[in-house]
């Protein structure tokens, strides 16, 4: 720790100009949750193409101008994609309109229909500074000790599943050979607990530029943290320049 | 385009030996010409012609008739050199074109030949079409010769340009605190390395792609400025570069310019899309189509009269339309309303515009409309977030969102509308109920109508039937009696006549008497007359009685001369002599007939003849006598008679008797002189003698003898005679002939004078007579006169009576006749009377029923249960189509919310297929990859031109049909780099003094090509959009002098400024209703511009503490205005703080971020150049110049557009910190000092002018 402290110390300082004028060592909370989620295996399909075939299923349509107007899609696609479909066999035209062929009937079975797969479990971190879910990474980071303060800015944050969906959704999803395996949906969540990130901070001040600002690590991403930078600049800049101003010159 | 459409022309060719030659090189046969199963496709380039001013021309066969012509497949294209000789096409040589050479350029045509080998000229018409035809070469000279002036922009890009890429290590690298420069430290480079770095491109070791571009290079140090895009990553990553190593290059740069310069090329070489863009862009009035007409546009956004002229005239132009957007005139509405309109015509607009931003902020700001498909074309990382939903990977997502909101909104409609139909359902049936009774009662009423009609017609029918009848009969009544009155009239006139008449000739006299008395009088008459005639009878008588006598005498004397002839011929005999004859000729008046005439002149001829033998027998003698004697006087002289005789004969000479005479009478005077014996004399008159004594016999021997002559005579004198008794024996027969003829009229006479007798014996006694004879056969005359008229009155009068007993007869009859037809009409007038009333009481009894409107009401019942049955239908429709539609659209929304990122997938492709209207910047247009996924566009639009320059704008025109221009010559001109074109020109300056093309680049600097388009264009094809909406009309008003030579003025299209633009904020610096401000600082040394050590840019301290102050106080007065309520709590107020130097910005940015906290406002700071484009709510512009100089100069501020742009930024409130002496009474230039003053003028007039106290600071 004291090392990385100190490589940064002199990248802050690469510059000669800048100078640091204070640096901290915190803490910042992030939340894990224990996350349960199902999955499906689905045709890969898309759709407009599956939503046609829903249609000419329930309604008597002939002209691509009447779905576009029902689906608000524009007609040019729908037209496009019922010459494919009629071309691949999927559907055909008969005197009420466009009907399924046994073919279609077969394919948007396989697109509706999800064929169940074993559910998983993940560990989701939330940090309530960033307003950011992750799948939490077992390794990496180091644990702050309890000596350090925790950050001074906190947030307090609300559990969102929707949004954990979406992370495992765009995370976990994946797809071989013609079908995708999608997340379906969040079977259990239970926060697991709370760990604390240690963030290292440097106060500076660029001389030449007559400017301070912050440098924040996060020890997670291991990298420069803009957000956490950005929320103690606002707040502190200000601070930092008054009280470097009644400092007695030495 | 297919061959279908075009005319093939057939032509022959003929081959120079040259052109065999290099066929054969070519390994192409002669012969493969000639096959012609179908024509070739040629491209006709015309060339400048030859020097025997023939037509020149290429023909260039497009590579795919290679196969045809070699046999195989080869590169480039052949190309057929030829020359029109004597209307004959002569091929004179053959070379192979480059295959990367374009082919169907704008100065090329596209046509299909067929070659033959007959002599035949070639077609008239491939001759024209090519003569038609510009020299290739002409066209790109006339291109390459106006582009020309716009090389000076490349100049200036290209300075230095040629700088291989510079690989070095550094020692340090350091970002600045908010991470948008790095600063290289310990490069390892030579001198000459150092001053090419500026503007290069940097790359790092371990980090892909360009970091950024140097923006200083001095003392070891390399300062570089971060792509905004390159900052997440160098935050990751820039601790954990291995290897220290940096490249500068200048690749990007170079690109760029050399994609500029292949605008150039293309455009020389004929590759615009619009043929006709060269002229466009060059010539002085823009050679631009006439508008074609449009049906009248309907458009989806709210436009101004402006943006509809605007609008409706990019629709309509051909070619070229240009559109003049103020401030916040809403340029983007229309640029949106135009994609609109054109994707409705399935056309493809190409969106372009000088920066990314522009484009992103044109894209962002367009309708979400299913008919518009955007697609942002680019690095992805160089577009702004505004632009990134339009971005290939995220336009299934953009759809997405799209399509689910507004099916949601249906879907959420449709969920009101089920209860809300059958409320409308029940109603409808309600009323229709009510309606459905009513409705067949007026169709009862209708009917009884219709049938009371019927019955009108027929009553009506049959009244004018009777009416006309009673007319009639009353007419003929009327016509009947008046006759009878005529009738009655009549008869008692004539009784009347009769008695008269018969009064008139009663008794009296009768024919008879007539005829006894007229005998009577008219013998009388008779008597009288010849009576009168007596006098005149006698006096005939006694005429004719004269007559006679004077016959009688005649014949008297003519019997007298008869007896006289009788006497001379009997007397003839007794006659001796010719007198005696020519007595009796001349008594008996004997006329001188031819033969009488005669013989007179015989006798006297013989008569003269007689005379003159006589005369010349006497002469002779003499003559003779003369010369007996004179030969006697001779004779003595011996001199020979015969001689002399002989001699005087010689010569025949004439003499008259007179000369004779006279001779010998000289002769004998001579004879008596004494001369008479002198020879000569003698032998002289012998001579003498002897001539006319020859004379005289000669003239003697012409004569007969005397008594022939007697005889003769003799003889006609009696042939006379008894011719003269001839005569008068005829004149014996003739007066005979002519009393017979007198005897006749005595007789005659007699005859004549024999009636003239008896009457006169006859007559009566004078006695007995009236004395006035003629007084009485004029009464008598008379008295006849009157009997016969008496006659003839009384034969008329019998005759009127007899005329008149018959016609009252007649009348008397027709009288009775009509007197018994009245009777009968008056039965018949009556009976019709009756009828008619009838009719009419009938008719009365129907006009009730037809005075009802019923049909109006059925009508409109008919109508209004049409209409409920219309609404009910459509309403029942849509309640069985509402579960169906509700029910899909159920399904589609399911289907939306649930989408991931490969469900969307073939919507993407699909849009990206069916995108029209794509948003590039100019110069990515050109980039290879746009170029070949959309060579070509219905239209280009692009956006903020005045801030491209010529060559930027060149090269989305090269690609477009149709070019509409949206920018403001008012507002700025190009930015190159970082710099304005000023800046850089002064750089360029200041690095090579003897910088010679300042001037021609300054031109460049003057003349905006939209400017120059805008002014010269006809009206139609142009615009200004004239109505603002983003100012408050104070701040409008500073701007307003910019634009008053245009044909409209500026104006402000926003209601109510004062409430729309209301900043809601309340501090002691700034009121509710300030809208315009100046913070006046005093032209004095501390406040002064102040120049940095070293650079270039200037920058105001005292500003600086002004502006600090001014923010505090409004970010007071917004927290203040929050807790009042009048700004919602999460709401920021926007805040652009710009100035005219770059310095003064990077000081104001510092200290926002380094000495404000000011949590109520969002600040951003800029030149005012780069704000162009932008707005705020609240806009600090920092003037920076404050000065004494001599030379009043305040830099860039000098420049009106630079103002005008400064100016017009801020919707709400726009306050200037600057010195408003400087600016108004110290700047240079007149004109600069008057546009300011109109800034504080109108600052004055709104009462927002704040002088600083001086003491301050």
């Amino acid at each position: 720790m004291d090392r990385l402290i100190e490589e940064l110390r002199t990248r802050v300082t690469e510059n000669p100009e800048v100078s640091i004028v204070n640096d901290k060592v915190w803490r910042l909370p992030v939340v894990l949750y224990d996350v349960g989620y199902s999955r499906v295996k689905r045709l890969k399909m898309d759709i407009l193409m599956k939503m046609l075939l829903l249609a000419f299923q329930e309604a008597d349509v002939r002209r691509a101008a009447t779905l576009s107007d029902m689906l608000f899609v524009e007609e040019l696609f729908i037209s496009d994609l019922i010459g494919k479909m009629q071309r691949t066999g999927l559907i055909g035209l008969e005197k009420s309109g466009y009907k399924l062929t046994a073919k279609g009937y077969d394919y948007l079975a396989k697109g509706i229909f999800d064929e169940e797969m074993d559910g998983d479990k993940t560990v989701i971190s939330y940090s309530a500074a960033h307003d950011q879910y992750r799948l939490a990474e077992d390794d990496g980071h180091s644990e702050a000790g309890d000596e350090l303060p925790v950050y001074r800015y906190p947030v307090k944050g609300s559990l969102n599943k929707d949004r954990m969906q979406q992370l495992l959704s765009k995370e976990l999803s994946g797809g071989e050979e013609g079908f995708q395996t999608i997340v379906s949906g969040i079977t259990s969540c239970v926060e697991h607990e709370t760990v604390y990130i240690p963030c290292i901070e440097f106060q500076l001040y660029d001389q030449k530029q007559d400017i301070f600002y912050a440098r924040v690590w996060n020890g997670m991403s291991n990298n420069w943290d803009e957000t956490l930078e950005k929320q103690i600049e606002a707040r502190e800049l200000v601070k930092w320049r008054k009280a470097m101003m009644e400092q007695p010159v030495l | 385009m297919g061959n279908a459409n075009r005319a093939t022309y057939k032509t022959s060719i003929r081959l120079t030996k040259t052109a065999m030659e290099k066929m054969g090189g070519f390994g192409i046969s002669e012969r493969s010409f000639f096959v012609a199963d179908k024509p070739f496709k040629v491209f006709i380039e015309r060339y400048p012609s030859n020097a025997d001013g023939e037509l020149s021309v290429a023909l260039i066969l497009d590579k795919s008739e290679n196969v045809r012509l070699a046999g195989k497949d080869m590169e480039g294209s052949i190309v057929l050199h030829a020359v029109f000789t004597n209307h004959n096409l002569l091929v004179t040589n053959l070379t192979m074109r480059k295959s990367y050479q374009a082919l169907g350029t704008n100065w090329q045509r596209e046509e299909y030949l067929v070659f033959d080998r007959s002599r035949d000229p070639a077609p008239v018409s491939l001759i024209n079409l090519i003569n038609r035809m510009t020299p290739a070469k002409e066209s790109s000279d006339y291109v390459k010769k106006r582009i020309g002036s716009w090389e000076g922009y490349l100049k200036i890009q290209e300075r230095g340009m040629d700088i291989p890429d510079i690989k070095t290590s550094y020692s340090s690298l350091s970002f600045s605190h908010d991470f948008s420069r790095i600063t290289l430290k310990g490069c390892q480079l030579k001198d000459t390395e150092w001053r090419q770095l500026k503007s290069l491109t940097v790359r790092l070791t371990g980090i892909a792609g360009d970091v950024g571009t140097v923006i200083k290079a001095a003392n070891r140090t390399v300062e570089v400025e971060i792509q905004s895009y390159m900052v997440k990553q160098l935050r990751e990553k820039g601790l954990a570069l291995d290897k220290r190593e940096v490249v500068f290059s200048n690749f990007a740069a170079l690109s760029q310019v050399r994609r500029l310069r292949q605008g150039f090329a293309n455009l020389e070489k004929g590759l615009a899309v619009n043929p006709n863009l060269d002229r466009i862009l060059f010539e002085e009035k823009p050679p631009v189509k006439p508008l074609r007409s449009l049906e009248k546009l309907s458009f989806d956004n709210r436009l101004n009269e402006f943006q509809q002229k605007a609008v409706s005239g990019a629709m309509a132009a051909e070619d070229l339309y240009v559109i003049q957007g103020p401030p916040g005139t809403g340029k983007t509405t229309v640029i949106s309303e135009i994609c609109l309109q054109n994707a409705r015509k399935g056309l493809r607009t190409l969106v372009a515009s000088q920066s990314n931003l522009a484009v992103d902020n044109a894209l962002g700001r367009l309708l979400a409309n299913k008919d518009i498909r955007i697609l942002r074309v680019g690095r992805t990382e160089s577009i702004e977030e505004e632009g990134k939903k339009f971005i290939e990977e995220n336009v299934g997502q953009y759809w997405k969102d799209h399509t689910l909101e507004e099916i949601t909104a249906q879907y959420e409609m449709r969920e009101k509308r089920e209860p809300e139909l059958k409320n409308a359902l029940l109603a409808n049936e309600q009323a229709t109920v009510k309606l459905e009774p009513v409705y067949e009662s007026l169709g009862r009423a209708v009917e009884e109508k219709k049938h009371a009609q019927s019955q009108r017609q027929a009553v009506q029918k049959l009244l004018e039937k009777e009416q006309l009848k009673l007319a009639t009969c009353e007419l003929e009544k009327g016509k009947v009696v008046t006759e009878s009155r005529e009738l009655a009239h009549r008869l008692h006139e004539l009784t009347d006549l009769i008695d008269q008449d018969s009064a008139l000739i009663d008794g009296k006299r009768d024919s008879a008497w007539f005829q006894e008395e007229h005998l009577r009088i008219h013998k009388q008459i008779k008597l009288y007359e010849r009576v009168i005639g007596l006098p005149r009878l006698e006096q005939d008588l006694a005429v004719k009685r004269q007559d006679l006598a004077v016959v009688t005498e005649r014949r008297d004397q003519i019997a007298g001369i008869i007896e006289q002839k009788r006497v001379a011929i009997s007397e003839m005999d007794s006659i001796k002599k010719i007198d005696g004859l020519l007595h009796v000729l001349k008594e008996q008046r004997v006329e001188e007939t031819p033969t009488i005439t005669y013989l007179i002149n015989r006798l006297e001829a013989n008569r003269e003849n007689m005379a003159e033998w006589g005369k010349l027998n006497q002469y002779n003698e003499q003559v003779t006598a003369a010369i007996s004697y004179i030969e006697k006087l001779l004779a003595p002289a011996g001199i020979s008679v015969a001689d002399l005789k002989q001699q005087a004969l010689a010569k025949t000479e004439a003499y008259t008797s007179a000369e004779i005479d006279e001779y010998l009478e000289k002769l004998r005077r001579l004879l008596k002189s004494a001369k008479h014996h002198d020879s000569i004399v003698l032998q002289k008159a012998l001579n003498g003698l002897y001539k006319r004594q020859n004379d005289l016999w000669r003239r003697g021997a012409k004569l007969k003898a005397f008594d022939v002559y007697a005889a003769e005579s003799k003889r006609a004198f009696q042939d006379l005679k008894k011719h003269l008794c001839d005569e008068l024996g005829n004149q014996q027969k003739q007066y005979r002939s002519w009393d017979e003829k007198l005897l006749e009229q005595q007789e005659k006479k007699q005859e004549d004078m024999a009636p003239l007798e008896q009457r006169h014996r006859q007559m009566p006694n004078r006695a007995e007579l009236p004395a006035d004879l003629e007084a009485a056969v004029r009464d008598a005359t008379a008295e006849l006169a009157r009997l016969q008229k008496d006659k003839a009155l009384y034969e008329q009068t019998k005759k009127k009576i007899a005329d008149h007993q018959t016609e009252r007869t007649q009348k008397a009859a027709a009288l009775e006749t009509n007197d018994a037809r009245i009777e009968a009409m008056n039965a018949n007038i009556l009976q019709v009377e009756k009828a008619v009333k009838g009719h009419e009481e009938e008719l009365l009894a129907l006009r009730e029923i037809l005075s009802s409107d019923v049909e109006r009401q059925l009508e409109q019942a008919a109508k209004d249960l049409a209409s409920l049955s219309f609404t009910k239908e459509s309403l029942k429709q849509e309640m069985k189509n509402l579960p169906l539609l509700q029910s899909i659209q159920k399904k589609w929304l399911d289907l939306l919310a649930g989408a991931n990122e490969h469900d969307l997938d073939e919507i993407r492709k699909l849009y990206i297929k069916h995108a029209n209207v794509i948003g590039t910047t100019c110069v990515a247009s050109a980039r290879k990859d746009f170029i070949d996924n959309y060579p070509e566009f219905d239209v280009v639009i692009i956006d903020e031109v005045s801030k491209a320059t010529p060559p930027e704008l060149l090269l989305p025109m090269l690609k477009g049909q149709k070019i509409i221009l949206v920018g403001d010559h008012h507002q700025l001109p190009p930015l190159l780099g970082n710099d304005t074109l000023e800046e850089t020109l002064q750089e360029m300056i200041d690095e090579d003094n003897g910088f010679e093309e300042k001037k021609e680049l300054e031109k460049l600097l003057e003349e905006s090509l939209f400017e120059r388009l805008y002014k010269n264009l006809p009206a139609a094809n142009k615009t200004m959009l004239a109505i603002q909406y983003r100012m408050h009309e104070d701040i409008m008003e500073t701007i307003s002098p910019f634009y008053k030579l245009e044909r409209d003025q500026l104006q402000c299209g926003i209601a109510d400024s004062d409430r729309e633009r209301d900043h809601l904020l309340e501090s002691p610096a700034v009121k509710r209703n300030n809208h315009l401000m100046w913070l006046d600082l005093p032209n004095e040394p501390a406040y002064f511009e102040e120049r940095m050590s070293g650079g270039k840019s200037l920058y105001n301290a005292a500003e600086l503490q002004e502006i600090r102050a001014l923010l505090v106080d409004l970010n007071e007065a917004a927290g203040e205005a929050k807790q009042a309520g009048r700004i919602h709590m999460d709401q920021q107020k926007s805040i652009g703080v710009i100035s005219f130097y770059g310095e003064q910005v990077k000081r104001l940015q510092r200290m926002i971020d380094q000495e404000l906290h000011l949590p109520h406002l969002t600040v951003r700071t800029g030149t005012v150049d780069r704000f162009q484009g932008s707005e705020r709510d609240i806009i600090v512009l920092s003037m920076v110049r404050n000065n004494q100089n001599k030379q009043g100069d305040i830099g860039f501020a000098k420049d009106y557009r630079r103002l005008n742009v400064a100016l017009s930024r801020a919707k709400e409130l726009l306050v200037l910190v600057g010195s408003s002496q400087m600016f108004t009474e110290r700047a240079k230039q007149p004109e600069t000092r008057s546009m300011y003053k109109h800034v504080l003028n109108v600052v004055k007039k709104k009462d927002g002018l704040k002088l600083l106290e001086k003491s301050r600071g």
